[in-house]
Order: C-alpha cells, then structure tokens, then sequence
C-alpha cells in the first residue's frame, strides 16, 4: 500500500491543552480561540459523533471537485466546531437535521484526500 | 479616525465611474481612466490639483495605480494600493480619509478598479485542507445562511427573492449598473438554481467596472474654489474584521461584525440608525440584504423581510437600500464597489441621482464586507 492510497479512518481535530477547545483541522498553526501555538496542540478524534445542523443542494458547479447535484451540510465536530462537509445523500430530503453522520475518508484520482459524510444508520 | 472626522471635516466633491459590465476586452487603464476623468469634472478639478490618490484593487496587480495615472500625467502624487478582499474600494476611501484627516493633504482621490478573473485568495494558500471546497465559496455560506434563516422564521424562497426583484428594479434606472433590466418576481424565481434557494438573479454578477471620488478637507474646498453646495460630509469610517464568538451564540460571526460594524460607524456619526435615507449594503446574495436591514439598525430584530415586504426599503420609503440596484443589480466587481456606494449616496444627497432619487435624503451609510471577514462602514449626510 502507498501513501497515495492509504486513508484514515478516524477524522481528527486539533485539541488544545491550554484552553481546552477543538479546532479544524488537526493541522492547524494555532488554537482559534485561544492562539496557543502548535506545541500546545494534540491531534484527536471527533470528541463527538457528527451531528448535521444545516443542508443545501449545490446545483451549479461552483468547483471542479463537486460535481452537481451535491448536499452540502453544516457539521458539528465539536462543541463550536461546525464545518462545511459534503454529505454522501442522493437527495437533500434524506437530511435530517440533527442526524448522526460518520466521516468517511477516501482519495481523488490527484491522490487529494477527501471526507464525505454518510448517516450514520446508513453505515452498517 | 472617526473622531478625527469630526474635528476635521472630510468631504465628497466629485464623483465619477465607468459603467460595471460583464467581463470584456476593456483596458483595467481605460475603465479607471474613465472614472477618475468623471470625478475631476464633476469636481471643476483638474488632474494636477491632486496630490495623492488611494487605489482598491484586488485583482490588477503591482503598481496598477502608477500605471493608469501616468495617462493622466506624471505629477508626482502619492501612489497607494490597497486591497481588502470585496472592501478594497472602501478601504481605498477610508485611507483617502485618514490622509486629509490627519492633515498630510487638503484633497485625495480614491479609485476602485478591477477586471473580473485577476483576482486569488489568500485562503487557498493557507497550507490547511477544509473538509469540503465549498468553505471557500461564499454563494455556498449565504445559501446556508438564507436556508438556516427560512427555517427559523418560516421565510420562503419567494421572500428572498423580493430583495432581488426590488433591487433590479432600481438598477434598471441607474445607467451605471451592469443589470438595467425590471425583474419581475417569477423571473427571478424561474432562474438557473445555483445553490440551496438562490437562483442566479439573486446573486451578484461576474463583472467588472471603476469607480473614483474626489475628497477634500475644509480648507481644500476653499484653496481650490471648489462648489461647497455640492459637497457631502463624510461623518464617521469604521472598519474591523471577523472575532470569535462565545459556543451558542445566537448569529453568525459574520452577522455581529456586520453589526458591530455599522453600529459603530452610527455612533461615531452621532446620528440614529432609524434616521438613515439611503443604505448600500453588501447584498451578494439576497438573504443579506434582510438581514444585514435588521442588525445594522434601520429595523427591529426580526424585522427585515417586513421592512422589505411593506415597501420601507424602497426608493420612496423609510430609508432607500441600495437604491443603485445593490451588489445583485448595480454589480459587484470588487475593487470599484465600495467607492460606488459612496458615489451613490453623494449622488443621492445632492439630489442628482435623476429617475431614481431618495425624496429629502440628508442622511446615508455604505457598509462593505470582504472575504476574511472584514467590514468597512462610512456614514455620510448633506448639511
């Protein structure tokens, strides 16, 4: 397996020791809310299960990697940690406000790695 | 700077611009040319008469001040580029501000210019992967805000595009916007879907144009034998960016800086947000334009999609906003609009702006954001 190939399984945030807060991602330069540095920084997983909070359809291509029609939800990773992700739903109807989501990683053909979202009940 | 506005009056005494257009062949040199040509006459000013000249760019490049003006002549002015994301052209007018405010000169230009497709952001060489590309396309943040805001209000697709039937209807009566077309609310409606509830008509177009204003301090007016009658007083410059808001808090931090900001350029005026006339905002998207109404002040919390629905925002009503047509109708093309709405409402409060006029307006603010997010909020009146 190359590098290229492999993806991780977890989806990690930034946990910062001196103010206690996550931030996105977990490569980040500093805390958002406190600006400790990089030292004070420790990579670790959602410190919750992903909670979708708001959804729209794309319909206009608006960038070469999301091909249209795409649900684009606002995602809970932390407490005040929401982010944008692409929700892996063939149709916004199917995004439940609220809904438990799990990250799931996966390559483009450029080797760029990705997460998409998938309900959580759907991931069996 | 605000309090120094108000020790040293600053004021508006020509305005110019080149029609904003969709992407052409045109020079960036010959549309800001046009502008700065526009704002000398309108002042009885000529090119040598100025010192110093502020440019809002986001996209032209280095030097692109230079370049334009040595068509004008090779007087020796200062030179200054500035770029603030969307708010490069009101940054452009708040530097121009300070440089008579602070007594280094008695009149400044400032010109926004830009051609569309130059511009690259400072987000995507960040070194950081978002989860989704669509964190860097504002269309896609506005379009879960207006999501986000029907919901909890029990707002409809219909309501938002109210904004945009109401704003291309005052672009139709200004020959410098990029739009000159009615818009009746099924064509808005019937539009390319873009993202969530927007459709293309209400979003601001790809475009491209500049837009130049001439300032002066008292003692400039007088030295220059300039027409006082004419001249707008700058009241109040405010600008600020993005902070972190505590977990729950009930907006968006984008909306509180658009508060924080506009409350702060009202106060330092020392005028009432309910006493304003004309307001240009930032309505990229129309979901702004409701919002933005409320937190700034010229309605009640919660009140804006009223505010719109009752006829208040319109030409005519309590407080005219965007009466150019706004970012969705006049056109949005970065650096010249910031400027734009300040030639607007100088317009406007001359009692020039022909077809379109704010009966009795005395008192107008321009509010610009820009990617980051930063704000920059002016407040001007007639005396």
């Amino acid at each position: 397996m190359t590098m290229t190939d492999s993806v991780p399984d977890t989806l990690t945030l930034a946990y910062c020791a001196a103010c206690g807060s996550y931030t996105f991602p977990a490569n980040v330069y500093a805390c958002r809310r406190c600006g400790a540095a990089r030292e004070q920084l420790q990579p670790r997983p959602c410190p919750q299960v992903p909670r979708l909070r708001n959804a729209v359809t794309l319909h206009a291509q608006l960038h070469p990697d999301l091909p249209v029609p795409c649900v684009i939800g606002e995602v809970e990773l932390a407490p005040g940690v929401v982010e944008e992700g692409i929700l892996d739903l063939h149709d916004e109807s199917a995004a439940a406000l609220g809904m438990a989501l799990a990250a799931v990683a996966h390559r483009l053909d450029d080797g760029t790695l990705r997460w998409r979202f998938v309900p959580l009940e759907d991931r069996t | 700077m605000s309090g120094m506005l108000m020790n040293c009056p600053v004021y508006v005494v020509g305005i110019g611009l080149h029609p904003y257009q969709f992407p052409s062949e045109t020079p960036y040199v010959q549309l800001g040319l046009t502008a700065v040509r526009e704002a000398l006459a309108d002042a009885g000013l000529r090119w040598l008469d100025i010192p110093s000249a502020v440019v809002g760019t986001a996209g032209i490049g280095m030097a692109a001040g230079r370049v334009l003006f040595r068509h004008l002549g090779s007087s020796g002015l200062e030179v200054q580029q500035v770029e603030n994301a969307s708010a490069s052209g009101s940054t452009a007018v708040r530097n121009a501000c300070m440089q008579l405010a602070t007594g280094q000169y008695d009149v400044v230009l400032a010109l926004g210019v830009d051609k569309f497709g130059d511009s690259r952001r400072a987000a995507l060489k960040e070194g950081l992967t978002p989860l989704s590309p669509s964190a860097h396309i504002p269309l896609v943040k506005f379009a879960l805000l207006g999501r986000r805001l029907m919901r909890e209000r029990g707002m409809t697709a219909e309501d938002l595009a109210l904004v945009a039937v109401k704003n291309h209807g005052n672009a139709a009566l200004n020959p410098y916007a990029q739009f000159r077309k009615p818009r009746s609310l099924e064509q808005v409606l019937g539009s390319a879907r873009v993202a969530g509830d927007l459709t293309a008509l209400q979003c601001t177009p790809r475009g491209e144009g500049a837009a130049a204003v001439i300032l002066a301090t008292e003692a400039g007016i007088r030295r220059l034998g300039l027409d006082r009658s004419r001249a707008v007083r700058i009241l109040s410059s405010v600008s600020c960016s993005e902070s972190l808001l505590p977990d729950g808090a009930a907006s968006p931090p984008i909306i509180e800086m658009v508060r924080q900001s506009a409350r702060a350029a009202i106060e330092a005026a020392s005028v009432d947000p309910l006493d304003l006339d004309l307001l240009e905002l930032h309505d990229a998207f129309t979901i702004e334009e409701i919002v933005y109404s409320e937190v700034m002040g010229i309605c009640e919390a919660g009140e804006g999609l009223d505010y719109l629905r009752r006829g208040d925002s319109r030409i005519g009503g309590r407080c005219a906003v965007n009466a150019s047509g706004g970012l969705i109708g006049m056109g949005h093309p970065i650096g010249p609009t910031g400027v734009g709405q300040i030639a607007e409402i100088t317009r406007q409060l001359r009692g020039e702006a022909t077809g379109r006029q704010q009966p009795k307006a005395r008192l107008g603010m321009a509010h610009m954001i820009g990617l980051g997010s930063v704000a920059v909020a002016h407040v001007l009146c007639k005396d």
